[in-house]
């Protein structure tokens, strides 16, 4: 007798097979295909737009300043060096650093002593997109303009010169828009530190890269800080916004989650009971494969990869039709990790659905279905 | 070859046992045909030394090797490599095209898709299968359909052939072309084993076993 290790379906025979027999079922195929692109249509319809709304408001409370930290040498005696900046921003979870020296009021060389006073701060670290700039970057002692200082100081355009207290001036280069958590800056201008700056730091403000930090990168810029006089020093975090923060994302990402568990355990149950109809009515077919030689593996591997391949094109059908819906309704298209990420939740669901109907066909008596009366 | 030792078999442990302790041998390279009243177990037989039921009592063997109480994993590969079936009603699924469903008797086997469809259509010449391949079975007659199942059966070029009443729906020229298949697979090596109640069938094998 032949030994041959070579046996039951291969692969691409595998897949072969479960696509004709796909297409010579049009009817299962086409009512398990439409059932994975009604739950991927839902989702991404439903859920898509909860979860474009979670990342709105978010990105408001982010906006209000949830991950920023501000340490204040509220007396001015805690003498701390312009070097920290560096130090706080090699520490992790640190997204920019900001060093402020203490105020200085100005006023427009134009005018004088007549005019409207702004305050001037030399600016430590590299300005962060919060604070956009206008005009040239400012060389070492030159200086920009907020746009309230700029009006306050009665510059018809972001360029001119200062006058300080001791009668020494300093270029006006530029402008800038500072956003929040920074807009406090756009009443005063800020000068690049020169080489011969040692002007001790006033205020440190630290933008940590997510609400989560917060507390821990406070403890570290605390740590990294060598004050003179550390109860001079205060410092301010967000603490109850990042918590409201905290709070509205676990309601938002548990509503969106429980509505995909939903539509997707309908969508399963449905698959399932499809696949079983569709198995039940293909009684004599199993019957027949099963007496030609195929093992029962062979039979769920079968019925698994039909409803994998139906499952595929139903689900891209319904991640477009989903998309397309959430567009029009909202002028934007869910990200594509979400709608990549839907497509494969639906495709393995439906996947889990036809095991159970599989191992039906697979267990089921051959010979009861193939015995003619 | 392949034979039964002390066979006896019951569908429930209620219902009436069948063979009652049979021995017997089913020689390779000859016909032997089962007979024997409705209800005897002609088809049970044959599903029993196909390996799709297992005995409730003794054992069948394939050439002197125990066969019947192997995993259904090895059960399945013998079928697959070895047991071609033919069954009364031909079986073949109608959703499917004719060489689609000759195609079928290979792939479990290990046969590729393209191996098998090229098989396939050689032996629909041979037997004389005049349809479009891509016809369905509800196309054609019954005795071109019978002769389609056995081209499934004889894809995989079996050392056994087992076939339920395989001319019980066919008028006496299509019994005769499927008689003359199988003895002719008989003739070049194959055991084959025909349940049949037609006294023409039991004319043609070279053994005949009365239940």
């Amino acid at each position: 007798m032949r030994s041959n290790s070579e046996h039951q379906l291969g692969p691409m025979t595998l897949i072969g097979e479960a696509s004709r027999v796909s297409v010579s079922q049009p009817v299962a195929s086409i009512m398990t295909g439409l059932i994975v692109a009604v739950v991927c249509g839902v989702i991404l319809s439903t859920t898509g737009q909860t979860v474009q709304a979670e990342e709105q408001v978010l990105a408001r409370i982010d906006d209000a300043g949830t991950r920023a930290i501000v340490i204040t040498d509220e007396q001015g005696n805690a003498e701390i060096s312009a070097t920290a900046v560096e130090r706080i921003a090699g520490l992790s979870h640190v997204e920019w650093v900001l060093g402020l020296s203490s105020a200085t009021d100005i006023r427009n060389a134009a005018i004088g002593a007549g005019g409207s006073p702004a305050t001037l701060r030399i600016l430590y670290g590299t300005p962060p997109e919060a604070l956009a700039t206008l005009g040239r970057t400012p060389s070492a002692g030159e200086a920009l303009v907020g746009a309230d200082a700029q009006k306050t100081l009665g510059l018809e355009r972001p360029i001119g010169g200062v006058l300080l207290p001791d009668g020494d001036t300093v270029s006006v280069v530029g402008g800038f828009s500072a956003s929040e958590p920074l807009a406090f800056l756009n009443r005063s201008l800020l000068v690049t530190p020169t080489n011969t700056t040692d002007a001790p730091l006033r205020s440190i403000h630290v933008q940590a890269t997510d609400p989560e930090h917060v507390e821990p990168v406070s403890q570290a810029v605390l740590a990294v800080l060598d004050p003179l006089d550390s109860s001079s020093l205060s410092i301010q975090t967000s603490e109850t916004l990042a918590d409201i923060r905290a709070a509205v994302a676990g309601e938002l990402g548990q509503f969106s989650r429980s509505l995909v568990l939903l539509v997707l355990g309908v969508g399963l149950v449905l698959v399932a009971l499809t696949v079983y109809a569709g198995v039940t009515l293909r009684r004599q077919d199993f019957g027949r494969r099963r007496a030609l030689g195929a093992s029962r593996t062979a039979i769920i591997s079968l019925v698994a990869v039909q409803n994998l391949l139906v499952a595929v094109a139903g689900a891209c059908a319904g991640a477009a039709a989903g998309a397309f819906l959430v567009w029009r309704w909202t002028g934007s298209i869910p990200r594509p990790f979400f709608n990549l990420a839907v497509v494969v939740l639906a495709i393995l669901a439906s996947l889990v659905a036809a095991l159970p109907p599989a191992l039906v066909a697979a267990l089921r008596d051959p010979v009861r279905v193939l015995r003619v009366p | 070859m392949i034979s039964v030792e002390d066979l006896s078999f019951s569908y429930t442990s209620r219902s009436e046992e069948l063979f009652r302790d049979l021995s017997y041998d089913f020689p390779a390279g000859a016909v032997t045909t089962v007979t024997g009243p409705s209800g005897s177990g002609k088809s049970t037989l044959l599903y029993l030394l196909g390996l799709l039921l297992t005995p409730s009592g003794g054992a069948v063997h394939y050439d002197g090797r125990p066969a019947s109480d192997l995993s259904d994993r090895e059960r399945s590969r013998l079928r697959a490599l070895h047991v071609g079936f033919v069954f009364q009603d031909a079986a073949l699924d109608q959703s499917r095209a004719v060489l689609d469903n000759v195609a079928e008797g290979g792939l479990y086997g290990g046969m590729t898709r393209r191996r098998a469809a090229r098989r396939a259509r050689e032996l629909l010449e041979q037997f004389g299968v005049e349809v479009p391949e891509k016809h369905k079975p509800g196309e054609v007659s019954g005795g071109q359909a019978q002769r389609i199942g056995l081209c499934r059966a004889l894809i995989k070029e079996p050392t056994v052939v087992l076939a339920d009443e395989p001319t019980g729906n066919l008028d006496r020229a299509s019994a005769d072309v499927v008689l003359d298949a199988l003895v002719d697979v008989a003739r070049n090596g194959a055991t084959v084993v025909i349940s049949s109640h037609d006294p023409v069938v039991v004319q043609r094998g070279d053994y005949a076993l009365e239940l």
